[in-house]
């Protein structure tokens, strides 16, 4: 039963997914290939000192990881495009219950002996497939990039697994308030909506948090403060940041059950 | 051991906000009993197929399915449902539709079901050729097609029939109605919800009436036949004696050209007496009209069944 709602779920996104996927896979390459480039060239760090205030060329340095060569390619698991891509999906996946509760098909689909939660363990499914395969295309790129292009320091592209890693949980705790918005609204628009707001929120409060004080506390409150790709890449993801991360996504799939049991379709 | 009613309901209400859904509907529908759930748009018959598919919960009062609440999801493994207003996923094919439908709903079933299917098609005028391509691309009529195929083709012991014929060229309806007669022969029970009164009429051995959410009438069809008001079409070849046709229990209801259309309020002898006295032109005696009598009831106030 949750297989057959699966398959179907699948079927009908596999353009999407595979079009963006080939596009973050694309796009990765791309950003091993620049950043071979830019290690190589001569004096591109003495350019960029030349033309940016410290505190902003610490931040690239640091929270980009545009340091060495290593830390460039992880920015592509950061880069907005990126971000953009892999969020959508799983916004996509996620508000699936709310679009088929907008055109009545969740009717149909309840009407048969279909518990509520094995249907919303299926869209659950969706978005856990869908919150591996994307960083997993993003780990795509960097591989090829690192195995095509000549690069200026010897990498593993196995060294992005917890990078990949952090992505994933990152996108499992998105995809779990999305699925929470998704069991309460009646119309997608209204789900897609509130992901993006309170998405660009969190983003915003993150990105922020560097430069102002005043949040530097709230940005603890935002999931892209405990995804750092370019440390991940180094060090591993540290077990606080993937303890929360696991955590957000674990509770708001907790709560995503508990209103879809008591929805009113 | 006793056997459960097939759809039982007691104190059934759902309120939305101020507004009545349904409230205190008690019903009981049996095993193989075609079942009329009559009223005018709004009435709650919607409502109440929601509430007995679990779809919405209620705001007071039980419902059962097979003696199973309607939470348990065994309440709807053996329900055959057609919503009235039917959504289908306009980018799956008609097949892919059925197929997914009945993974759903017996998944171990699927040769029975799939040869099922195949006579449900050709019977409703489905043919391969349309079953292939995009859901978006069919017309109300395929569509509704489609989710008839889609109720009945598991042979369900419950079908829940929300506004069966909407839709549907008259050929097309006359398959519906004996698709229902055939799953009443065969022990289900039909679950028919409608505005049409004459679609009732013809296929239902009982019906219920809402109105405003409130069950204002449940008979048989042999009682509401008998409580309909029964008329008389009559032309004389003179003036009409209108007051001896009143002394004998006729009303004049209203004309249709020279033609007068009475009701008769008494018995049928007077009647016949009375008009056997005068020359008469034509003269006729139809059916009686469950119209009129549900008409009656949907413009009562404070009506109870």
């Amino acid at each position: 039963m949750i297989g057959a709602l699966l398959l179907r779920a699948l079927r009908q996104h596999a353009a999407l997914l595979g079009v963006l996927s080939a596009a973050l896979l694309l796009f990765e390459w791309a950003v091993v290939w620049v950043a071979a480039r830019i290690d190589m060239g001569p004096g591109f760090r003495q350019l960029l000192e030349t033309l940016l205030p410290p505190d902003v060329l610490e931040i690239i340095m640091g929270q980009f990881g545009f340091g060495d060569f290593q830390g460039t390619v992880s920015f592509g698991f950061q880069h907005p495009f990126t971000l953009v891509a892999v969020i959508a999906m799983v916004t996509v996946m996620a508000t699936l219950p709310a679009y088929e509760r907008e055109t009545g098909l969740l009717d149909l689909i309840l009407a048969r002996p279909v518990p509520r939660w094995a249907y919303l363990a299926a869209s659950a499914m969706l978005v856990v497939i869908t919150a591996l395969l994307a960083p997993l295309a993003v780990l795509g790129g960097a591989a090829v990039g690192l195995l095509v292009v000549e690069a200026p320091q010897p990498v593993a592209w196995t060294s992005y697994l917890p990078a990949a890693g952090g992505l994933v949980l990152l996108l499992l705790a998105v995809g779990g308030y999305a699925l929470l918005f998704a069991t309460d609204a009646r119309r997608r628009g209204t789900a897609v909506a509130q992901v993006v707001g309170v998405t660009l929120l969190f983003y915003w409060l993150d990105f922020m948090g560097d430069y102002w004080d005043l949040l530097e506390t709230a940005r603890r409150l935002s999931p892209f403060f405990y995804f750092d790709p370019a440390s991940a890449a180094r060090n591993g993801i540290p077990p606080g940041d993937a303890f929360v991360l696991g955590g957000i996504a674990m509770v708001t799939f907790a709560a995503a059950f508990l209103s879809f049991r008591r929805q009113d379709l | 051991m006793t056997i459960p009613p097939t759809i039982f309901t007691r104190d059934l209400t759902r309120y939305y906000g101020s507004t009545v859904g349904v409230e205190g509907l008690t019903l009981e529908v049996e095993g193989g009993e075609v079942f009329g759930f009559l009223g005018p748009n709004g009435a709650g018959k919607t409502t109440t197929i929601r509430l007995l598919l679990d779809h919405i919960r209620p705001s007071r009062g039980e419902s059962l399915l097979f003696g199973l609440p309607p939470h348990d999801p065994a309440s709807r493994s053996r329900v055959g449902y057609l919503a009235g207003e039917l959504a289908l996923d306009g980018r799956m094919t008609g097949a892919g539709t059925l197929r997914f439908l009945a993974a759903l709903q017996h998944p171990s079933r699927k040769e029975a079901v799939s040869r099922r299917r195949e006579e449900l098609c050709q019977r409703l005028g489905l043919p391969q050729e349309d079953l292939v391509r995009r859901v978006r691309e069919y017309s109300r009529g395929m569509k509704q097609k489609l989710g008839l195929v889609a109720a009945f083709q598991h042979d369900p012991e419950l079908l829940i029939l929300d506004e069966p014929t909407t839709g549907l060229d008259p050929l097309v309806r006359e398959v519906v109605f004996q698709l229902m007669a055939e799953a009443r022969e065969r022990g289900a029970t039909v679950f028919h919800s409608s505005h049409v009164l004459t679609e009732v009429d013809r296929s239902c051995d009982r019906v219920g009436v809402l109105r405003e959410g409130r069950m204002v009438a449940l008979l048989t069809m042999e009682d509401a036949r008998r409580a309909a008001t029964r008329v008389v079409v009559v032309e004389f070849q003179g003036d009409p004696p209108l007051a001896e046709l009143e002394a004998a229990g006729l009303e004049l209801d209203h004309r249709e050209g020279p033609r007068m259309v009475l009701k008769i309020l008494g018995g049928l002898t007077p009647v016949l007496q009375a008009l056997a006295r005068h020359p008469v032109r034509h003269l006729s005696l139809p059916e009686p009209r469950l119209e009129d009598a549900f008409h009656s009831l949907y413009h009562r106030p404070g009506g109870g069944p």
